[in-house]
């Protein structure tokens, strides 16, 4: 009875609504009146003001239509003709605050309650824009977004929400931008979601229970103290009511084998396709629980399961620091299935205590067939090598991350973060490589099987104590990480090779090797700041470490189908310690709009190689590694940055081991014990501005680096065309990019954008003993028109890409041949009737100017149409087709020192699913969801 | 350092705490500049009088404001003498915010005219600028007095009441600074005495039986000075402010 009732009402509210709209829009259009209203409070005395003035402005030509003061309780009401306008609410004490509002015969009414006013600062002042629903703001220099201003398709998930949100984009491989700047953090309420992987957040969260976006700038966790790296961040900051209970989904989705999935170098077995997901969460107060499955066989799996540390003995504390960042779905190679699941929670112990925990479990096997061509140029020669190659690897890993946050008075925090990893792995290979000659005539043939367990081991723990001052701007970090790892290999290596024209050298190998690495290593940093006035800010540094890595590798050979002959030419016992310690000052700038930084560090680095076989070397490195920074930031949407570093990096040990490595015959490579510390000269900077208003926007980076000393490796061939490398340092490697990215929005349903890309390369190597130079410079332009409805029922967009790129080898004799790669891309998804929706998208690629078989032109065509059922329409059944024309196939050319390769990949192609979704919530009923602070 | 001292740094902190409360009522001084130079150097009938007017350039007269939240009077502090007397206007103008009522006592020439209409709407232009006048922080506005001339004011919003110099008001604070573009005739506060003012005592005599409108004033001055002469420009002028 009682629900009739309000049916009934919610019938009568919208027929009157109908009705009024009806009547206005037949007698005149502007003769509609708006309201504003809302309250003012002082969010440090929590007292209502009363002081301010709130001030209507006439966007169109800045006049004041109206203004008014707050009542006894800051309350505010004022009705006046409709118009876009600028509200100013403007106090003594307080910075001003603007609200940007655009109403329409549907929103005409502004409400603002419990509005704060900002303080009184050197910071730039708040803008808030009511363009939509809600508004979108900076508060600070953070930029929020509300979430239920943009409308999203039903069941969306926060990646789809982040589609719709002007100034940010989101790119086919999951990749977020703001503003045309990658966003390289995801963090859901505040923390880390599962570790750094952020497509755990934004392809499984339903937009739903996201109340806003923020999007800000922060310092670099990963980045030593005192660097001046600052990354974006993103918070996905929930609602009340979302983080009271539990919500999640799971799917499930099938094509009972029924589809054929064999592609042209592919294998099918025709086992069923399947993916299926689960995503649960539960909160209360302040405890936080997190559960996620997921699991197929297809690409599409919903994260990057292909993780860059994924096999080990990526070096020390160095490394990149943005991979993995916005990581999303990268162009999978090979035929997968992944299983992977975890478990998040995080809790305020006590008031002073803050703990997280995530357990991830990952569970993954990929086969991979492979067929490369290589050409290979020498000064008196040229010729050819076929590789085919069918790979099965198994990976299995553990991981563990605890984070304890420490409040230890009201100036100082202390993080403890352990973190341990255990990891295991087979991999199983076949391959057979062919060479041909110049005339292409096959010289010789080699097959390699090879099969290879990893079991490895780490743990670490991070821990960093911040302590601010009452003094502003003075400030202590001490920082302590320590980490021990352990990786095992064995590896069983079978070879046979088959020279054609001189059969006296046909060989083949039997041998099993074993492998040990342990490293051990402490890092300690002090960072302390202090103002010595008003603008100037001087930063001392201190940085020390003492790692310690062994490695043990044993050959045996086999003798009867037994691994007992010791092999000692491929067998050592090596370790390196390496002891270095840095200090540096910094001096920072600061006044008003311009952020100047400039700095030098002194750094000595001692290191001690031992092998057993006899060779030792102690080496010790002096460097002066200056930097400088300058900023200029005009308002919070517009800035420009120009930054120039020096580093040095140590080669890894594998660089550095003076055993062969000979699990391919034909391609053997050796580590170099004399290989020195590299040093680079690095130049970069941005520029970007973004209006608000209409949506515009602009971003442009640029990148070059020099290194000297560079890692690289001097290749000589022998007469069949086999080879033997080692690492050396050259000089005067560099690299450089620009980019240059904008959206020019139409109507506010229109965005068009244009992107440029200029890349510049050079890279020296030693072949043959001589000097090889390659210079390898790419252009990328790609244009893209988005159409979006207002409503989001009815999305489409087009666009096209065009790459040149042209090599160059000053050793080259023929492989100096520019090639291109276009492709035109569209997407469209429509909301139809009887609660049904259709999406698809298209990509056709054409490849030109490659080796022959490798120009490839293709198009695929991917569609999904889904119905929703239940009053919620919270059941989803769809119907889901990949790559329609079966067209698929990975073809890329890379070029190398003297090589240029062209490889075709086995991926998955066609197939069908049927999906089926469900989402669920303790919310029985759509609730409207309470408002915080503005 | 002894007690005492640190007992009066004591207070002023005390004091010096921002008390939210709003000013309603006040007495302002303020100084009008003008440059009669840049006024008169192209009017005809000004002619004779130019030997005076290029060695005195810039006119100093004080004025003041009594105002509480319902009614402001705005008139002269003292009448210049000599000759300067007539180089500039000196009206008295009383705004009543309660009955959207003005009445002025406008000086023609030694002519005592009253007028009597409603309050002056202007269409102010906001912007972001700000600037201290007499200790209190400014926004300045833009009021386009024709399509080409552009006239400045600063309000600040400490002063609650929406009054200002001469005819002005309709800003969310008092106006402390007028100023044409050319900085021809200036208006700046010299000083704010927030007291409870009394403007009823200040009224100046109005004599009933001549008040007029605006209208009616300008129509009589049009038909004496005619429209193509002097009329139009003394009648632009006089209710520029």
């Amino acid at each position: 009875m009682n629900t009739l009732l309000i049916i009934e009402t919610h019938l009568m509210r919208n027929l009157i609504a109908i009705l009024i709209l009806t009547v206005t829009l037949v007698g005149s259009g502007f003769s509609q009146e708006m309201t504003l209203k809302g309250n003012l409070v002082d969010t440090t005395n929590n007292v209502p003001v009363q002081s301010a003035v709130i001030m209507v402005i006439r966007l169109s030509d800045s006049v004041l239509l109206n203004y008014s003061r707050p009542d006894k309780n800051g309350a505010f009401n004022m009705v006046m003709p409709m118009d876009t306008v600028e509200v100013i609410i403007s106090n003594k004490g307080n910075d001003d605050k603007s609200i940007f509002y655009f109403p329409s015969p549907k929103n005409l009414t502004l409400d603002l309650p419990d509005l704060s006013l900002p303080h009184e600062s050197d910071e730039l002042a708040e803008i808030m824009i009511v363009a939509y629903k809600e508004p979108i703001y900076f508060r600070g220099d953070t930029l929020v977004y509300v979430a239920d201003s943009f409308a999203v398709k039903q069941n969306a998930v926060v990646e789809d929400l982040l589609k719709k949100l002007p100034g940010i984009t989101v790119d086919g491989e999951g990749k977020i931008s703001s503003q045309g700047r990658e966003v390289n953090k995801i963090l859901v309420d505040g923390d880390e979601f599962f570790g750094d992987d952020p497509t755990i957040a934004t392809k499984n969260l339903g937009a739903d229970g996201v109340e806003s976006v923020q999007v800000y700038e922060a310092d670099d966790e990963n980045a030593e103290a005192g660097s001046d790296e600052k990354i974006q961040v993103m918070d996905l900051k929930l609602k009340e009511g979302a983080k009271k209970g539990y919500f999640g989904r799971a799917s499930g989705a099938s094509d009972f084998g029924l589809t054929n999935a064999l592609s042209e170098t592919g294998t099918n077995d025709f086992k069923p396709f399947y993916e299926g997901e689960m995503l649960f969460n539960k909160f209360s107060g302040k405890k936080k629980f997190s559960f996620f499955a997921l699991g197929s066989n297809t690409p599409r799996s919903g994260f990057n399961w292909a993780e860059a540390n994924k096999f080990g003995l990526t070096n020390e504390y160095s490394g990149n620091r943005y991979s993995g960042m916005g990581g999303g779905q990268v162009q999978l190679q090979g035929v997968p299935r992944t299983f992977k699941s975890g478990l998040y929670f995080s809790d305020q112990i006590s008031k002073k205590i803050k703990m997280k925990f995530d357990y991830t479990y990952n569970n993954n096997d990929l086969t991979t067939t492979k067929d490369e061509t290589s050409q290979y140029f020498l000064a008196d020669t040229t010729y050819y090598t076929d590789d085919q190659s069918t790979k099965l690897e198994e990976f299995e890993s553990h991981l563990v991350n605890l984070d304890f946050d420490i409040k230890v008075d009201s100036l100082s925090t202390l993080r403890v973060r352990p973190r341990f990893k255990y990891n295991k792995s087979k991999a199983l290979g076949f391959s057979q490589t062919s060479f041909r000659s110049a005339d292409l005539d096959t010289t010789s043939l080699t097959n390699i099987n090879d099969e290879n367990t990893q079991n490895n081991y780490e743990a670490g723990v991070r821990t960093a104590f911040n302590k601010k001052f009452k003094k502003k701007k003075r400030h202590l970090t001490v920082n302590y990480n320590f980490k021990l790892t352990d990786y095992a290999s064995d590896l069983t290596l079978k070879t046979n090779s088959d020279y054609f024209l001189t059969p006296s050298l046909n060989d083949s190998i039997d041998q099993r090797q074993t492998q040990a690495l342990t490293t051990t290593s402490h890092q300690g940093q002090i960072y302390y700041t202090e103002p010595l006035n008003e603008k100037f800010l001087l930063g001392i540094d201190y940085l020390t470490n003492y790692s310690d890595n062994k490695q043990n590798k044993i050959t045996n050979n086999s003798i009867g189908g037994e691994y007992i002959d010791f092999d000692d030419s491929l067998s050592n016992d090596f370790s390196t310690q390496r002891f270095l310690n840095r200090g540096g000052l910094k001096l920072t700038y600061k006044k008003s709009k311009v952020t100047t930084t400039i700095g030098a560090q002194f750094r000595n680095i001692q290191i001690n190689n031992v092998a057993v076989n006899g060779a030792s070397i102690k080496q010790s490195f002096n460097d002066v590694l200056p930097n400088a920074s300058m900023m200029l930031k005009f308002s919070n949407s517009k800035r420009i940055r120009v930054m120039y570093s020096t580093s040095a990096m140590q080669p890894s040990i594998t660089q550095l081991q003076p055993v062969p490595d000979n699990s391919d015959p034909n391609r053997i490579s050796i580590g170099n014990l004399n290989l020195e510390p590299n040093y680079t000269h690095r130049i970069n900077g941005f520029f970007n501005t973004w209006k608000a208003l209409t949506g515009f926007y602009a971003w442009s980076q640029f990148n070059y680096s020099i290194t000297n000393n560079d890692f690289s490796t001097s290749t000589t061939f022998d007469s069949l065309g086999r080879t033997i490398s080692q690492a050396v340092n050259v000089d005067g490697n560099q690299n450089g990019n620009f980019l240059f990215s904008t959206g020019l929005p139409i109507k506010k349903v229109v965005k068009i954008t244009p992107t440029v890309n200029l890349n510049y390369n050079k890279f020296s190597s030693y072949i043959n003993t001589s000097l090889n130079t390659t210079q390898t410079s790419t252009a990328n332009g790609s244009l893209k028109m988005e159409y979006t409805s207002k409503s989001d029922s009815l999305n489409f967009s087009l666009g096209g890409s065009y790459g040149y790129s042209s090599p160059k080898s000053t050793l080259s004799f023929g492989n100096n041949q520019p090639f291109i790669t276009q492709t035109i891309f569209g997407t469209f998804e429509v909301e139809l009737p009887f609660k049904l929706s259709f999406e698809t998208d298209a990509t056709y690629t054409i490849n030109a100017q490659r080796a022959d078989g490798y120009n490839l032109n293709f198009l695929i065509i991917n569609a999904e149409l889904s119905r929703r059922f239940l009053k919620t329409e919270n059941l989803v059944v769809s119907l889901v087709g990949n790559d329609i024309l079966n067209q698929n196939i990975i073809a890329n050319r890379t070029i190398q020192g003297n090589t240029i390769t062209d490889n075709r990949t086995s991926i998955i192609s066609r197939y069908f699913l049927l999906k089926v979704m469900l989402k669920f919530n303790n919310r029985r009923a759509k609730e409207e969801d309470p408002r915080g602070h503005w | 350092m002894d007690i005492g001292r640190l007992i009066t740094i004591a207070l002023l902190f005390l004091f010096a705490v921002p008390v939210q409360s709003q000013v309603t009522s006040a007495v302002i001084e303020y100084e009008r500049r003008t440059n009669v130079y840049k006024l008169y150097k192209d009017v005809d009938r000004m002619q004779g009088m130019m030997d005076y007017i290029k060695k005195n350039k810039i006119m100093k007269e004080t004025f003041t404001l009594y105002f509480n939240d319902s009614i402001s009077v705005f008139k002269a502090k003292e009448s210049p003498e000599g000759m300067a007397a007539w180089l500039t206007q000196r009206n008295v103008t009383i705004q009543d915010f309660t009955l959207n009522k003005r009445t002025q006592v406008l000086d023609l020439w030694g002519n005592q005219v009253f007028l009597r209409d409603t309050l002056k709407e202007r269409e102010w232009k906001i912007t972001y600028d700000k600037r201290m006048i007499a200790g209190y922080e400014c926004r300045k506005v833009i009021w386009m007095l024709n399509d080409s001339t552009k006239i400045y004011a600063w309000y600040s919003d400490e002063l609650a009441v929406s009054g200002g110099p001469e005819t002005f008001n309709g800003l969310p604070g008092t106006i402390l600074g007028v100023a044409t573009e050319d900085g021809g005739v200036v208006y700046f506060a010299k000083n704010v005495e927030i007291i409870e003012a009394d403007p009823i005592a200040e009224l100046p005599k109005i004599k009933e039986k001549d008040v007029k409108t605006q209208a009616e004033i300008s129509s009589e001055i049009i038909s004496r000075f005619g429209k193509d002469n002097n009329g139009a420009a003394i009648v632009e002028r006089m209710f520029a402010w």
